[in-house]
């Protein structure tokens, strides 16, 4: 324990007042702000340790405590702070928003892992329309008017890539004849990510806008068998699409594509391939059956088919009616 | 421009060299121009601070010294003295908040608080006059701490001289009720102590440090606590403790060795020492119990005043 003697006490008091000059205000405060020089600071400790007014000075002036300064500003309200609120609503929606995405690419993931399988042809939403399929709830057929029944009272959601195989397959539209350039023809044509068969620029398209499905890359074999690739053309997997027909052409913007083949056998899937639609060109009550050798979309809507008789019918409308020139 | 550091005029030029490029490097960001002060009133003031401050230094000193200074708060301050009413805007602007606070802070009441700090505008903006021209205190101020900092401590030397004015007038009785908040402990009238006691000591104290002596009187003396002299110091709190502790051992062994120097016998310097401490020990264990308990001559004050009759 440390005792200081009473002498020392009576000693530093006997000294207390100074006579010399007091430092003026502009010392005191850089001393109390630690802003002064060694020998400038040396002179006024110096003076400070004799001179009780203006050690008085020194306590006054030096700046409240950070403890004190606190209490002293205004009470907050309770409940969070409007920053705070503000960026936990940011960061909770880049949360929920990445936990979507993420989810959304397994279950494709997982979808498109098991197109190939055996078990996925029993599926309801099962890939590769079959002639049997088609009859099945899974793949029905639809009329026209019913389509345009459906594409009136139904908003397609996410660019329509909801609209799977359970919803239609056009038995005839508008019907009319165009003459295709050929896109495609006995060679296999491949075809990846936005571009389309043929030159149909790039759009840009609302699928990629609204979905992160992994855009795959198609390709059509020398047999008319189409071929999807999720990995930038490594591997490829087989998609059965009609057992009826030989596919010819395809134009793919996206997810979204077309084939055709022959005997005017048109397929569209706008989930990559998942789902897709058997499409019956009608025009004036007359289907498009001549071979399908070549396919353009330059867009989700408006598209091209050319025919090996030289017809070429076209489409405003996704598939809805047709013309032909 | 020719600027002189020194008041009896006798710069050298390489003062005047110092002090032009000083000017010349400060002048353009300091804001003076747009506060209505010139280049030259600009060089004016420099050279009248380096003359107060540095008047002995070397060129080089002056210009660092120069470059040292808060030019910005300077200008603002001169401004404000010369009367440009766009530096006053200024001044209100950024300081009128803080006056009333620092001024509450420093007496602890917010009625003294208006009153010291009404005082302190009054000051600040000059009602007296000298050779017709407005005196105000702000033309004081130098620059070498923070523009707030000073006002602090102008305010406190004010506060301080106000009491000193008052604690004349004040009743013994009035003073006894209230209690002191800066007079340090009366000394006391002690008979019968060895002058070589008193020899001894103070020539261990003369012999501290200039921080120590500082520590041990506003410890001992002004009662404060180890965070107000942490604060003071810029050090930690832990900083001073361990200072005071160290203080006194070495104090009391000083004192020994003192008082054996002046013919005492190591036993005799003991008894003399421990007869002292022993009536009138100071423990500094028992002083850091009682931290925090020490209220001012304000808050009893106001205390007297809420209690009821």
């Amino acid at each position: 324990m440390a005792d200081v003697p009473k002498v020392v006490i009576r000693r530093l008091a006997s000294c207390r007042v100074s006579l010399d000059p007091h430092p003026d205000a502009n010392l005191l405060a850089a001393f109390v702000e630690q802003s002064l020089g060694d020998r400038e600071r040396l002179q006024v400790l110096d003076h400070l340790a004799q001179c009780t007014d203006c050690r008085e000075v020194i306590a006054l002036a030096v700046p409240e405590p950070v403890a004190a300064v606190v209490a002293r500003q205004p009470v907050s309200t309770p409940g969070l702070a409007w920053p705070v609120l503000r960026w936990g609503a940011a960061i909770a929606c880049v949360i929920v928003v990445g936990a979507a995405v993420t989810l959304r690419h397994r279950e494709l993931r997982q979808a498109v892992s098991g197109a190939g399988s055996p078990s996925a042809v029993s599926e309801p939403a099962v890939p590769g329309p079959q002639p049997e399929a088609m009859q099945s709830p899974g793949l029905s057929t639809v009329t026209g008017v019913e389509v345009a029944r459906k594409a009136k009272n139904e908003v397609p959601s996410e660019g329509g890539v909801a609209r799977a195989a359970n919803e239609a397959v056009v038995p005839g539209r508008a019907k009319e004849d165009l003459g295709l350039a050929g896109s495609s023809s006995g060679n296999s044509t491949m075809v990846g990510g936005l571009a389309m068969s043929g030159a149909a620029p790039a759009t840009a398209s609302p699928v990629l806008k609204t979905k992160a499905m992994p855009i795959p890359r198609w390709a059509l074999t020398a047999d008319g068998t189409l071929q999807r690739s999720f990995d930038m053309g490594r591997s490829w997997e087989p998609i059965t699409v009609s057992l009826e027909s030989s596919l010819r052409a395809l134009a793919a913007n996206g997810l979204d594509i077309w084939v055709g083949g022959t005997a005017g056998a048109l397929y569209h899937s706008e989930d990559a391939g998942e789902h897709w639609v058997k499409v019956q060109p009608i025009t004036d009550g007359r289907p498009l059956t001549a071979d399908i050798i070549g396919v353009e979309f330059a867009d989700f809507e408006r598209g091209r088919l050319n025919t090996a008789s030289g017809e070429a019918w076209t489409t405003e409308d996704s598939g809805l009616t047709w013309q032909k020139q | 421009m020719s600027t002189s550091p020194k008041k009896g005029g006798k710069a050298t030029a390489a003062h005047h060299a110092a002090l032009d490029r000083a000017v010349a490097e400060l002048y353009p960001k300091s804001g003076a121009e747009s506060l209505g002060l010139s280049r030259e009133d600009f060089a004016g003031i420099l050279a009248e601070i380096a003359g107060k401050h540095v008047p002995m230094a070397s060129a080089t000193e002056i210009h660092v010294f120069c470059c040292s200074l808060r030019i910005e708060e300077l200008v603002l301050a001169r401004a404000c003295a010369a009367g440009h009413n766009q530096a006053w805007e200024a001044f209100l602007l950024r300081y009128r908040e803080k006056l009333f606070d620092i001024a509450t802070y420093i007496t602890k009441e917010s009625s003294a608080g208006r009153e010291l700090a009404d005082s302190m505008y009054a000051d600040l903006y000059g009602t007296s006059t000298r050779d017709g021209q407005r005196i105000s205190k702000l033309a004081s101020y130098t620059g070498r701490g923070s523009l707030e900092g000073w006002l602090r401590t102008v305010m406190a030397q004010e506060h301080v001289n106000r009491y000193r004015r008052r604690r004349r007038l004040v009743s013994l009785d009035e003073e006894s009720e209230e209690g002191t908040q800066f007079a340090a402990p009366e000394r006391e009238e002690v008979v019968g102590v060895d002058p070589r006691v008193e020899a001894a000591t103070d020539e261990a104290i003369t012999a501290l440090p200039a921080e120590d002596r500082f520590v041990l009187a506003a410890y001992f003396l002004d009662e404060r606590t180890l965070a107000d002299i942490a604060r003071s110091l810029g050090v930690h709190e832990s900083t001073i403790s361990r200072k005071l502790d160290k203080l006194a051992k070495s104090l009391q062994k000083q004192i020994l060795a003192n008082l054996g120097r002046r013919g005492m016998s190591r036993r005799q310097a003991q008894e003399a020492l421990q007869v002292d401490v022993r009536d009138l020990r100071v423990s500094i264990r028992e002083r850091l119990t009682q931290e925090n308990t020490h209220s001012s001559f304000s808050e009893k004050k106001a205390e007297a005043r809420e209690e009821p009759g």
